[in-house]
């Protein structure tokens, strides 16, 4: 994920830091066993934890190891300055397939891709011009926070609704701005109220960011936090009220608390991705995975949500997949 | 304005002020003696990650402050070691430091807790009830209901100050900073000074990181601490290397942390990053207006040796 923080210490450590972190991540299997066993990289921005979107990347990658027996290796903590050298690396090793896990990933992407012709790249959520061998596939935030959305607007009592997101990113955005028409598309009377924290990884500051939300008066909590989704969760279980969880299914950090979880999967779409380089049936462009291909949606609902509810939400999510509901693009945050 | 939201304004205030005042007490002392000490930062990243890993492992909440304590002390024996005995650049040393905690806590904590699908947690340090005071309206629930940490923060502001300008330890200590010859020249050993005041810091950073953790959230991500042992040691120059003005500096900077949640959370119509930013930008303008006097130090950038090593004469 794509960190910049505007506190210049921070960037600076990170910038240094990484280079130690490099060396670490680095140390993956690069030896070939075969001529056809294929070999993929990816790298993360940002240190790679469990809860998180580059977790999601990280076991896409797991399961390309585990399915499709290719040698996989990583590099976490990548700073912008860095991308082009940490590609250039991999690409001269003889990897097959690079993924780069988040949309900072495309533009260095491009402009090496056409040195390296043998070498598929993949800037997952990327918005560059893509040659013959770049994919950058495309996620539907937006769709996954519409039917997070209607879940809340049908759960809501006090018809007040509240979202933690962390720094103010395309990705983070569409899905909270969906999110928002998701709840008024059922629900006219709620209000979504919601705050940034400008960090993905200050848990202290989502805390409290959560907990300014639910003084409010809101009754469900949604979050797009990434690393501090678990402390936002954590309010809403402390002050009882509902949550919904992001990037995966969360319901185990609260049981009794998180109805669903808006649910990018990614892990899916990078396996898909590496059997079709596998199997070279690999294409550049912009493929769009969304509600209709299953790559964007909501996780199981742990006996949480009414049938009524439920009923409807499949009725939404039906009608999307059908392009009947088409849910705006929305990248820049709008007032409530 | 419903009792709800200024309860919850003033407990945020404490929350987010807790960790910056451990930070800014401690820093004064390493200042005071003519130590920047920038590694705080980073005695408050080992110490969050050290007490979050050792209550997590041991389930012993106080065991692991004692871990964040013998972190923060033990970055701050580099620290201290580099400035102090081997002369180095303070500000480049605090820097470098802070840099390799920060790749080297990312490394332990990606190699001990990994990528697991639910993060490891622990419960955090339950909230002391003071009889009789904490029933009062507004105060009682905002002041008298904390973890014992919060008591012992507040508490450390009078010690500090009694310290500093009461004992002759104290007058020690903020002679060194001012002159360390003078001091050198009575008898007294400069470098000791030094050396007991940087470690003080790190240790009280040890406790800041380990209440980040074990007091508010119960989890640690990378880079835990973003920055705040940086923020403490503009609230040390805010505070004018006092400590009773240091907990005011504190209140400031938490009350503006917990104004601007407060404002995103109601909705007001201006952009995030400009609300997140405020905090930080009333402190500089604290600065600036605070930074005419020079108060009790020797120049109005501190006390006046400052980030000077102390080089022994030779006899």
């Amino acid at each position: 994920m794509f960190h910049r923080s505007w506190k210049k210490s921070r960037v600076l450590g990170l910038v240094l830091a990484s280079c130690l972190v490099f060396a670490v991540g680095a140390v993956g299997p690069t030896q070939v066993h075969g001529a056809t066993q294929l070999k993929v990289a990816m790298l993360f921005s940002a240190p790679v934890t469990g809860n998180s979107w580059d977790g999601n990347g990280y076991r896409g990658l797991q399961s390309i190891k585990q399915i499709v027996h290719a040698k996989v290796a990583y590099t976490e903590s990548v700073q912008l300055a860095d991308i082009q050298q940490a590609l250039r690396n991999y690409a001269t090793q003889g990897y097959d397939l690079i993924f780069g896990n988040g949309f900072e990933y495309g533009q260095p992407m491009s402009q090496i891709a056409s040195r390296y012709p043998k070498v598929k790249f993949v800037a997952i959520t990327g918005a560059s011009s893509t040659p013959s061998n770049l994919q950058e596939p495309q996620f539907a935030e937006n769709q996954a926070g519409y039917l997070a959305g209607v879940v809340a607007g049908l759960m809501t009592k006090t018809n007040k609704i509240g979202c933690v997101g962390g720094q103010q990113l395309p990705f983070v955005v569409s899905q909270l701005e969906g999110f928002k028409l998701g709840v008024k598309y059922v629900n006219k009377r709620a209000s979504v109220h919601v705050t940034y924290t400008g960090s993905f990884t200050d848990v202290a500051k989502a805390k409290q960011a959560a907990t300014a939300l639910v003084d409010t008066g809101i009754d469900v909590l949604c979050q797009k936090d990434d690393n501090g989704g678990p402390a936002i969760i954590g309010v809403a279980k402390s002050r009882h009220i509902w949550a919904i969880g992001d990037s995966q299914d969360q319901n185990n950090l609260a049981p009794k608390i998180v109805l669903t979880s808006a649910v990018i999967n990614s892990p899916a779409v990078i396996l898909a991705i590496a059997r079709q380089v596998a199997n070279g049936t690999f294409k550049s462009g912009k493929p769009y995975y969304g509600v209709q291909q299953h790559a964007a949606g909501l996780s199981s609902y742990h006996g949480l949500v009414p049938a009524r509810v439920a009923k409807r939400v499949a009725q939404v999510e039906t009608l999307i997949a059908q392009g009947k509901i088409k849910v705006p693009l929305t990248t820049k945050p709008t007032n409530p | 304005m419903s009792e709800i939201f200024v309860i919850g304004f003033l407990t945020a205030m404490i929350a987010t002020g807790m960790p910056l005042l451990f930070g800014a007490l401690g820093e004064v002392m390493a200042e005071r003696s003519g130590v920047l000490n920038l590694a705080l930062e980073g005695s408050m990243l080992a110490g969050a990650l050290m007490s979050f890993l050792v209550a997590w492992r041991t389930n012993h909440l106080w065991l692991g402050l004692l871990a964040g304590m013998a972190a923060g002390i033990a970055v701050a024996l580099v620290m201290a070691f580099l400035c102090i005995s081997l002369l180095t650049n303070q500000v480049v040393t605090g820097t470098v430091l802070n840099i390799l905690i920060l790749g080297a806590t990312n490394f332990v904590y990606s190699q001990v807790a990994g990528t697991a699908l639910t993060p490891p947690h622990v419960s955090v340090f339950p909230n002391v009830q003071v009889p009789g005071l904490s029933n009062i309206r507004f105060i009682g629930p905002v002041l008298f209901q904390n973890p014992l940490l919060v008591y012992t923060a507040i508490l450390l502001v009078p010690a500090s100050g009694w310290f500093l300008y009461h004992t002759h330890a104290g007058l020690a200590l903020r002679a060194t900073g001012e002159d360390p010859r003078a001091v050198a020249s009575v008898g007294m050993p400069v470098l000791r000074i030094r050396y007991f005041a940087v470690l003080y810091a790190g240790l009280m950073a040890g406790i800041g990181g380990a209440f980040l953790v074990l007091g508010q959230v119960g989890f640690y991500t990378p880079n835990v601490t973003a920055g705040r042992g940086f923020v403490a040691i503009a609230i040390v120059v805010f505070g004018r290397w006092n400590p009773y003005k240091i907990l005011g500096a504190t209140a400031f900077f938490g009350a503006t942390e917990a104004l601007q949640d407060r404002l995103q959370a109601l909705g007001i119509a201006l952009p995030a990053q400009l609300l997140l930013m405020l905090p930080y930008l009333l402190v500089v303008v604290a600065l600036l207006v605070s930074v005419r006097g020079r108060g009790e130090v020797g120049t109005p950038a501190g006390p006046r040796f400052l980030t000077i090593p102390y080089e022994r004469e030779a006899l």
